[in-house]
């Protein structure tokens, strides 16, 4: 079960990158055929960062502590002192964004709105661009807690 | 721009930087830091930090949605969010990358 939680999030995070990504480029193509495609790529990159919140927040705030342990007592605490901290909370930034963008979409018509269509692109990029560092520093996290074992194993 | 986007567009740029100034002030403060830890129903400081941020959010979302005018201020909202999540997120990292590398 904790192994599942685990995945869950980053899961979640990809799905949430993706669906921006798809975003981005039905609005570069933005006219009254793709309409409802717009709206289901910008509700998807909504819900799916929602679901990283709750499914990260309860592994974060239920399991972390032990993986903290170990990579403080590690060779590389800067997983943790840097790449952790920045993590989890940058991502309240991409959150914010991502819940922005169905709202701007459901307000303008993409198809005839230069403005709400460049709001649309510069937010989906931001968030994307955040999140795939998030994904990044997740990865590097879990390098942390690697190198913090084989370290404990070693001595 | 409809007054939805204008309202919750400012909320966001707004609530990003509160974000950033709430880390600041958790990290340098242990009172602060002592009253999100107590403060239920998570009892920890990130879920309490995170459902602040969404509140600030929401709350002046709908309030500056109310008072926005359609049709106006369609280019800077765009600037302006952005500006505010290069600074917010530059804010968080040089933080942290301050604290980190003083305890190396």
């Amino acid at each position: 079960m904790k192994e599942f939680l685990f995945l869950l999030h980053p899961v979640f995070g990809a799905l949430g990158i993706l669906s921006t990504v798809w975003l981005f480029i039905e609005t570069l193509n933005a006219r009254a055929a793709n309409v409802a495609r717009i709206w289901y790529a910008a509700i998807s990159s909504a819900l799916f960062m929602i679901a990283t919140w709750i499914a990260g927040g309860y592994w974060y705030v239920t399991y972390y502590a032990t993986d903290k342990a170990i990579i403080l007592a590690g060779p590389f605490p800067l997983a943790h002192t840097f790449f952790m901290e920045a993590k989890e909370h940058g991502f309240f930034i991409t959150l914010i964004l991502a819940i922005l963008l169905p709202i701007v979409v459901r307000d303008n018509d993409l198809a005839s709105n230069a403005a709400a269509r460049r709001l649309t692109l510069a937010v989906a990029a931001l968030v994307f661009l955040s999140a795939f560092a998030i994904e990044g520093a997740g990865s590097v996290i879990a390098m942390g807690v690697r190198v913090g074992l084989m370290s404990a194993g070693a001595h | 721009m409809g007054n939805n986007t204008i309202g919750y567009g400012k909320a966001a740029a707004i609530a990003i930087l509160c974000n950033t100034a709430l880390v600041w002030m958790k990290e340098s403060s242990p009172a602060v830091m002592a009253v999100m830890k107590a403060t239920p129903p998570f009892h920890h400081h990130w879920a309490i930090h995170g459902v602040v941020v969404l509140c600030v959010f929401i709350v002046l979302g709908r309030f500056f949605s109310k008072r926005a005018s359609a049709g106006r201020q369609g280019t800077w909202i765009t600037t302006l969010i952005a500006i505010c999540t290069v600074l917010g997120a530059l804010g968080i990292v040089m933080f942290y990358g301050n604290e980190a590398l003083g305890h190396l």
